[in-house]
């Protein structure tokens, strides 16, 4: 009986254990023969073997907003129109004005009249000829627009690049004459996309509100331009995939596919670059720059800054004429801030020496007037016109301003008196709303830093994280929300080598309700702003420049707090012919977007890595090297997870037996 | 099974489903003052507040004209605009549900027949090794937290070239349906293969302790003194009584796959309704969270009602 | 008692943490961002240089205290909940128990989601949310025990004597189901954390505080994983379940401890069972 006895559980052990095993087997088969015949897309980056031919996969961890260049306004916007349109003149590789669909350009001796040479051969993405016709169209199209003063959001994007010109018209099918009543400093540099009449003469800013045809509903999914890549596939939130443009009058691509994908979080993006789902980076997060630079088979990248992050504050005053999208309501942001002293004070409360080493950890340089260092004509505040970090003097300026801490609290107290000025804050705490980025955590960082700094000088600060697209934007926007905005942390990108654009687009008055977030507005600085755009001295203009700098630094809207270094980062041991912008000591993505699509011209994958069947199948992925760190974790965690799983069971033995063994 | 029984069952969703909706109506204007003022002045543009004031019906008394236009909206499937795209949030909620039904089917799939396999072998023996692992190891997966799983998943297969962001290989362009299916399965494997782990544990240990209960009932005793051999007894007699609570379980349950697939969708990418709901919070589109609310609960609701249904049909026992 | 161990420790390191680490980690206040552990920061240091164990002492207040606030405010919610309903039966009890059952299958995340994003995130915010959602469980097993109470001889012998409902209740019923809330109470607490550490980690929590939750979420976002940081990767994520599993076992030692009727093979998955219909995995 004892051997029928022993020998039964065990039989029955098998035996179920073999039912189980088919049952998990028929679970798990159709996942398994999927992932064992198919080819690992995901794997094997420039691979041919994925059927789009030879694919760069850039990660973006900027979600983009829109297909159409007329409200395009993120950077990840620009990335997709950029290689999609081309510019009138383009942006050399030592970003001085290049051949673009002009080959060639003259103007006259008084600077008021310029003449473009249409380079003949050049296509649309459909097949149609670019003609000179289609470049006047462009510029009418975006000027005729001004006269359509609903000061929304729309072509008003482009009102700086087309100051002072009267008309643009298309003398024969390759030239274009256009006109300017005053001399313009910026005509060779406007970041406009040529469009094709044939597709935008239907597209208009006169349709009704939110219609297909109106310009600033326009989805422009079929987005057609003369660039070298061609827009095949959008999919929201997740990527935009382009095909190679093998017509482009610049030659065509060496690869066959562009493929921007959006990461929600940086970290897996990194992972992905790793692993080789993924070929580029275009903003490495400073955490892990380090580490990618020693990881095997990739190169970084890191550009002198030419962009900068500012903590932003709502300055609005309406005035007559602007749109007010709440009739029943001025400025929905805190009344506060449009008094320049209040916002004096708070700039001294902001460390902005902590926020580059700790949230920036050091990638960046401590900022203060609108033009990074490497800009030339970047104005510096002097020792003592600088706003040092003193949250006392905060405190301090604020309370001659009426503040008090009446309540105790350690916050300060509206002043009680405000009520005409302040309805509904007088006599309450000073709280501000600060709106940083989701998904951004050297944001969260600074937005912490500040909010210790504000809480120090007095002042209470709601930090709220909020997504860049729509909301962040929206909220800063008179005509959408009546500004509901206080503080935000958001940054600027997008400069050209002339000052032009960021001194119009952040601060002149004519851009709030385009450009501007702050809404900010100084007739000073307005004069000096039409002033400059119509020097063409250097020496002069510069001085005005300058001067434009040190007024906004002093009186604007803006706290500048870093001029972020640009870390990028690329496959190197799978491509080759990645170009940077400048060439000497530039980066591959410049914020700029315009002009550096031609890395993607010339990128090609590396000849080992092309071989078929080199790069098919997962393990194609390099072996995970980087110290050991990875594989620690992995062995780390299994231990953990035995121990952990062995103790609880040791503990459930002992105390289940008696009841169990009935 | 009774008309009595599911007439009573149908008439609890439909209460309960009532009562969601009337909780989602309450939450937009529990706040003083008018509702669209209260909670859509942050970022959201005047044309899109006036849309949401009109859909809502502001100008009319809150009740019973609000409600019953809301009642009527909901019912037509109508919820209103997304601030974030603009689009019917109806439109958007059935775009992005196709990618979170893939994800909590196969891992409710993958996590009912492992559990079962697991507590099948667990409650056939109880008090063993097997059984003590498999509690304890129950109770590990438990308390993980999902979305940690899923972060130290990417840390481990995404070495070995899993996929860890997304649905599809953007680009990719299969040559036959076998590979576009491979792709998929590429993508879906972690996210699914995390919900799984998470899940297994409740079904293991539910099915380990309906088959002990099982086990002790007299019918057990008879089919063994029949002469049938252990696991005869075990697969063919108890198995399929203990089977039935643990595959309601599913339906009781899918509040918490659910919520495990929100957490999950974000760490992965997963385009589903989980992303869109966080992403929604940031952008304060509460129509979208309305919207995704209603579906989920009403889905929820729903699964309860089958396991109940399914369980009276089986199992004479409950029929009341 | 390994739970109530593993739960002293956590509270012991959450209470001493001003001790042992002086002020809350302060951005920036230790040597290095991302270092690797040592002997002067044991799980080394997050991406903003912050000692990681004390993250986790403090980190654990947070999580602590929304766990035994909103459990007191649960339970509390439940208690009350489970003993009307069963003391009352029929109307009150069928209205109370169809409140309850729509708590239970409404999906407690996407509520706290929907909540949280419309009153805002704060921590007291926070608290009332996941107590407000978490107490179904509670109220149905209290009322089950409450039902059973009441038909017990004692008690209807002291209702013939003409005892009013307040000192029914106060003297009978609350001592007899003492035990079950106390049980019902920890497997709440476990429930409590994780819904609070899923809401930090989707970024529905005060983002200037430090909880297990935000925690995890940072480790993620900042690409620590990636880096091999196992310390800071990993001591949240273990903190959560350790707590968590310490809770599970107090609870079903209160089961079996003080309630002789459950012993046997229902305390065994008991706890998860009950558990498990509320708990956000």
């Amino acid at each position: 009986m004892a051997t029928l006895e022993l020998s039964r559980p065990r039989r029955r052990h098998g035996f179920i254990a073999a039912l189980g095993l088919a049952i998990l087997a028929m679970a798990v088969a159709p996942l398994g023969a999927a992932l064992a015949s198919s080819p690992s897309p995901a794997a094997g980056s420039p691979s041919a073997a994925t059927g789009g031919g030879v694919t760069l996969r850039i990660g973006t961890s900027q979600k983009w907003s829109t297909l159409n260049p007329f409200i395009a306004l993120l950077i990840a916007d620009y990335q997709i129109t950029s290689v999609s349109y081309d510019l009138l003149v383009a942006i050399g590789p030592d970003l001085k004005p290049a051949p673009g669909l002009a080959e060639s350009w003259t103007h006259s001796s008084d600077g008021l009249t310029w003449t473009f040479k249409i380079r003949q051969g050049a296509t649309w993405q459909d097949g149609q000829p670019v003609t000179a016709a289609d470049v006047a169209f462009t510029y009418n199209y975006i000027i005729d627009s001004f006269k359509y003063k609903d000061g929304s959001f729309g072509l008003s994007l482009f009102r700086d690049n087309m100051a002072g010109i009267t008309s643009v018209k298309a003398t024969d099918p390759q030239t274009v004459v256009l006109v300017t009543d005053k001399p313009s400093a910026t005509i060779l540099s406007a970041p406009v996309p040529i469009l094709p009449e044939h597709i935008w003469k239907a597209v208009s800013y006169e349709a009704a509100s939110g219609t297909a045809k109106d310009v600033k509903a326009f989805d422009n999914a079929s987005m057609v331009g003369s660039g070298p890549f061609h827009l095949v596939q959008e999919v929201k939130d997740q990527y935009v995939r382009f095909e190679a443009n093998k017509q482009f009058w610049g030659g065509a691509p060496k690869i066959d596919q562009l493929i921007i994908q959006y990461f929600p979080d940086a970290g897996p993006m990194v992972e992905a670059l790793k692993n080789g789902q993924i070929d580029m980076i275009d903003q490495v997060p400073t955490t892990v720059f380090e580490s990618l630079t020693n990881f095997p088979g990739v190169t970084t990248i890191k550009g002198a800054p030419i962009g900068f992050y500012q903590v932003g504050m709502n300055s609005w005053v309406p005035k007559a004429g602007q749109v007010k999208a709440h009739a029943d309501q001025g400025s929905l942001g805190n009344p506060w801030l449009t008094k320049v002293a209040v916002r004096q004070a708070l700039f001294h409360a902001i460390d902005k020496a902590s926020i580059v080493k700790t949230a920036l950890l050091g990638y960046a340089l401590p900022g203060d007037s609108l033009l990074p260092p490497s800009v030339p004509g970047h104005w510096s505040p002097a020792a003592d016109q600088a706003f040092d970090f003193d949250p006392a003097k905060t405190r301090s300026l604020l309370e001659a301003l009426g503040f008090q801490d009446t309540d105790g609290n350690g916050i300060l107290n509206v002043p009680a008196d405000s009520k005409a000025f302040d309805p509904k804050g007088a006599g309450k705490d000073f709280v501000l709303r600060l709106y940083i980025r989701k998904n951004q955590p050297a944001e969260l960082t600074a937005g912490q830093i500040m909010v210790e700094g504000f809480k120090q000088a007095g002042v209470s600060v709601d930090l709220q994280v909020v997504e860049e697209s729509p909301f962040l934007a929206n909220s800063t926007f008179p005509s959408a929300t009546n500004a509901d905005s206080d503080l935000y942390l958001w940054g600027w990108g997008g400069f050209g080598p002339d000052p032009d654009l960021v001194l119009g687009r952040v601060a002149e008055s004519s851009q709030i309700n385009a450009w501007q977030d702050a809404n900010y507005s100084n007739p000073d600085y307005d004069a000096m702003y039409a002033q400059q755009h119509g020097q063409l001295d250097e020496t002069q203009r510069t001085a005005i420049v300058q001067k434009m700098q040190e007024l906004f630094y002093k009186e604007g809207s803006y706290a500048v707090l870093w001029y972020p270094y640009r870390l990028q980062a690329y496959r190197s041991d799978r491509w080759q012919g990645i170009k940077t912008l400048p060439a000497d000591g530039g980066v591959i993505f410049t914020s700029l977007a315009y002009g550096q699509f031609q890395t993607f011209l010339t990128a090609e994958p590396k000849v080992a890595a092309a071989v078929p069947g080199a790069s098919a199948g997962p393990g194609q992925s390099p072996a995970p090297t980087g110290g050991g760190g990875a594989g620690t974790i992995v062995l780390v965690g299994l231990v953990v997870l035995v121990v952990v799983v062995v103790g609880a069971a040791l503990l459930y033995r002992r105390r289940s037996r008696p009841e169990l063994g009935d | 099974m009774s008309r009595a029984y599911l007439g009573g069952k149908l008439l609890h969703a439909l209460l309960t489903i009532s009562a969601i909706m009337v909780l989602n109506f309450a939450l937009f204007r529990i706040l003083p003052g008018d509702p669209v003022r209260a909670l859509l002045p942050r970022g959201i543009p005047a044309e899109q507040v006036a849309a949401t004031r009109a859909h809502l019906g502001l100008d009319q008394p809150i009740f019973p004209d609000q409600f019953i236009s809301y009642v009527a909206a909901t019912a037509s499937g109508d919820f209103g605009y997304s601030f974030q795209y603009r689009v019917p949030v109806t439109t958007l909620i059935v775009e992005r549900a196709g990618p979170t039904v893939l994800l909590v089917g196969t891992a409710s799939l993958l996590a009912i027949v492992i559990g079962i396999v697991i507590g099948t072998l667990a409650g056939a023996r109880p008090g063993r090794w097997f059984d003590s692992v498999t509690v304890a190891a129950s109770l590990v997966l438990y308390a993980l937290p999902v979305f940690w799983l899923g972060m130290i998943a990417i840390m481990i297969f995404g070495q070995f070239g899993f996929p860890i962001n997304g649905m599809l290989t953007p680009g990719f362009t299969p040559p036959d349906a076998l590979a576009a299916i491979g792709d998929l399965a590429a993508h879906l494997f972690m996210p699914a293969l995390v919900l799984a782990l998470a899940l297994i544990g409740q079904y293991a240990l539910f099915m380990r302790s309906a088959l002990v209960e099982v086990m002790t009932e007299d019918y057990i005793e008879t089919a063994r003194s029949k002469g049938l051999r252990e696991e005869q007894v075990v697969i063919r007699h108890a198995v399929p009584n203990a089977l039935l609570p643990t595959v309601t379980l599913i339906g009781i349950n899918l509040g918490v796959i659910f919520a495990g697939a929100i957490t999950l969708e974000n760490v992965f990418g997963w385009p589903g309704l989980g992303s869109l709901i966080v992403s929604s919070v940031a952008s304060r589109d509460y129509p979208v969270l309305q919207g995704a609310f209603l579906l989920i609960a009403v889905t929820v609701v729903a699964a309860n009602l089958a396991a109940d249904l399914v369980y009276g049909l089986l199992d004479p026992r409950v029929r009341g | 008692m390994a739970g109530l161990a593993i739960l002293s420790a956590f509270v012991l390191l959450a209470v001493t943490a001003p001790l042992l680490f002086g002020a809350p980690p302060a951005l920036g206040s230790a040597d290095a961002p991302l270092a690797d552990p040592s002997w002067k920061y044991l799980l080394g240091t997050d991406e903003v240089a912050r000692d990681v164990l004390a993250l986790v002492a403090y980190g654990g207040r947070i999580s602590l205290v929304v766990g035994f606030l909103a459990t007191l405010i649960s339970v509390g919610i439940g208690t009350l909940v489970g003993i009307v309903a069963g003391y009352n039966g029929r109307r009150i009890d069928t209205f109370l128990m169809r409140v309850t059952d729509f708590f239970l299958v409404t999906p407690a995340l996407v509520l706290a989601i929907l909540v949280a994003s419309i009153v805002g995130p704060s921590l007291i915010n926070v608290i009332v949310i996941i107590g407000f959602t978490s107490w179904p469980a509670t109220a149905r097993v209290i009322r089950a025990q409450t039902l059973s109470v009441k038909e017990r001889a004692f008690v209807a012998r002291s209702r013939a004597y003409g005892a009013g409902a307040p000192h029914l209740i106060r003297r009978h019923i609350l001592p007899n189901v003492w035990s079950l809330i106390m049980a019902s109470s920890t497997l709440t607490v476990a429930t409590a954390i994780f819904l609070e550490t899923t809401l930090a980690f989707l970024g529905l929590a005060d983002p200037t505080t430090t909880s297990w939750g935000t925690m995890m979420n940072r480790a993620f976002v900042s690409g620590a994983a990636g880096l091999g940081k196992w310390g800071y990767v990993f001591a949240p994520g273990v903190a959560v379940s350790l707590v968590v599993i310490a809770f599970t076992f107090i609870g079903r030692a209160f089961e079996r401890i003080l309630n002789p009727r459950l012993r046997g093979r229902q305390a065994d998955t008991g706890a998860i069972a009950h558990a498990e219909v509320v708990v956000v995995p």
